[in-house]
């Protein structure tokens, strides 16, 4: 036993100097502090982003084998659901077919690690991204007024994150 | 080695960290709720490293553990108007962290490694020799026997280091602990922790 021991510390000095070893170890990274002030203060905070739950997902899986691999997606929140179809373009492209329903014009932005991809869905609810690349994707449908102002009722809809 | 570990500790200083936390969290969002927007700055300033360190926590690589912390904070200020106690800001800033990293740690759990540079398991033999040629002073040793810790001891005693009232419930549901063995745990694992440091002042 040495007297300069860690050991004896009581637990709440113990915890102290855990948080101040992982703050060192693993600190949070520079830019990201700033990245939430830029997503707050770009963020439509009229809106209210509903959750759409994955009630299905079909298909073989991606990258796997041949180029007519389809898969299917479709997500809902109450009357709102939106299909998805994904087909494989190979060589790590995806193009996506959607529909929305009950239909509407709404911006639909697919929301990846490297990029944003944004589209309008048609009066009968269908968009589409004809080349995307693979990977992890949360979609974000907003009204399609998002950017003026505040209005009290928008609703916007938004998923986990899910692979095309 | 440019490990300049020779912090001393200042335990009178940091005895009250956490709850000075907690408070400057809650009187800066009571701010912003009453209308002054730069009170935001002040709690993202505030909460967000603690947020950091609780998300990666649950093993989420760096983008994902990002995206999460975003996502919290996006949560706030759409929900900031259901939120029962403001000054428990703290709290719900960490449960809403907490819940979306189990659920992205859940839905990724085939593809994404659990370990990390940080988080790595490593094996005790394979621990040791590098751990104590590393193992001079203060923050190096921690360091050594917290990574022979167990994983799920490690994340537990992350979480646990950085909420200063964790909810011991949920912790157990996302680290797939029975609910009401996370006090007993907490225990066993600070317990270990101690063990690990006393051998290693020992072999000193």
């Amino acid at each position: 036993m040495t007297i300069r021991s860690d050991a004896g510390l009581p637990d709440e000095e113990l915890f102290a100097r855990l948080r101040r070893m992982w703050s060192r170890r693993d600190p949070i990274p520079a830019e990201l502090v700033d990245n939430v002030l830029v997503a707050l203060e770009t963020h439509d905070l009229g809106t209210e982003y509903a959750m759409l739950t994955l009630l299905e997902s079909s298909g073989a899986p991606m990258g796997m084998r041949a180029i007519s691999d389809v898969k299917l997606l479709e997500f809902s929140h109450g009357e709102r659901s939106i299909m998805m179809r994904v087909s494989d373009l190979g060589k790590g492209r995806r193009r996506i077919d959607g529909w929305i329903s009950p239909a509407a014009p709404l911006l639909v932005r697919f929301e990846q690690d490297d990029d944003d991809f944004t589209t309008a869905a048609s009066a009968e609810g269908r968009f589409d991204f004809s080349d995307l690349p693979a990977g992890r994707t949360r979609m974000w449908v907003q009204p399609e007024a998002v950017h003026s102002g505040r209005g009290g009722s928008r609703r916007g809809f938004t998923t986990d994150y899910f692979i095309v | 080695m440019s490990d300049n570990d020779t912090v001393r500790g200042r335990p009178d200083g940091r005895r009250a960290e956490s709850s000075v936390i907690w408070d400057d969290s809650a009187a800066a969002f009571g701010r912003w709720l009453s209308g002054e927007p730069g009170a935001m700055d002040e709690l993202v300033h505030t909460m967000t490293p603690v947020l950091w360190q609780v998300v990666r926590a649950y093993g989420l690589a760096q983008d994902q553990a990002q995206d999460v912390v975003q996502t919290t904070w996006l949560a706030l200020v759409q929900r900031s108007g259901s939120i029962a106690d403001p000054r428990a800001i703290a709290a719900w800033l960490l449960t809403t962290a907490r819940r979306e990293a189990w659920r992205v740690s859940k839905a990724s759990a085939t593809s994404i490694p659990v370990s990390d540079e940080v988080l790595e398991a490593v094996s005790e033999d394979e621990a040791s020799a590098e751990d104590v040629a590393l193992a001079r002073d203060g923050e190096s040793r921690l360091w050594a026997c917290v990574r022979r810790q167990s994983e799920r001891c490690q994340r537990l005693l992350r979480i646990v280091a950085f909420e200063q009232r964790p909810d011991y419930g949920k912790i157990a549901r996302d680290l797939g602990m029975p609910v009401g063995s996370i006090g007993p745990t907490r225990g066993r694992c600070l317990s270990k922790l101690r063990e690990a440091l006393e051998q290693m002042d020992g072999s000193r």
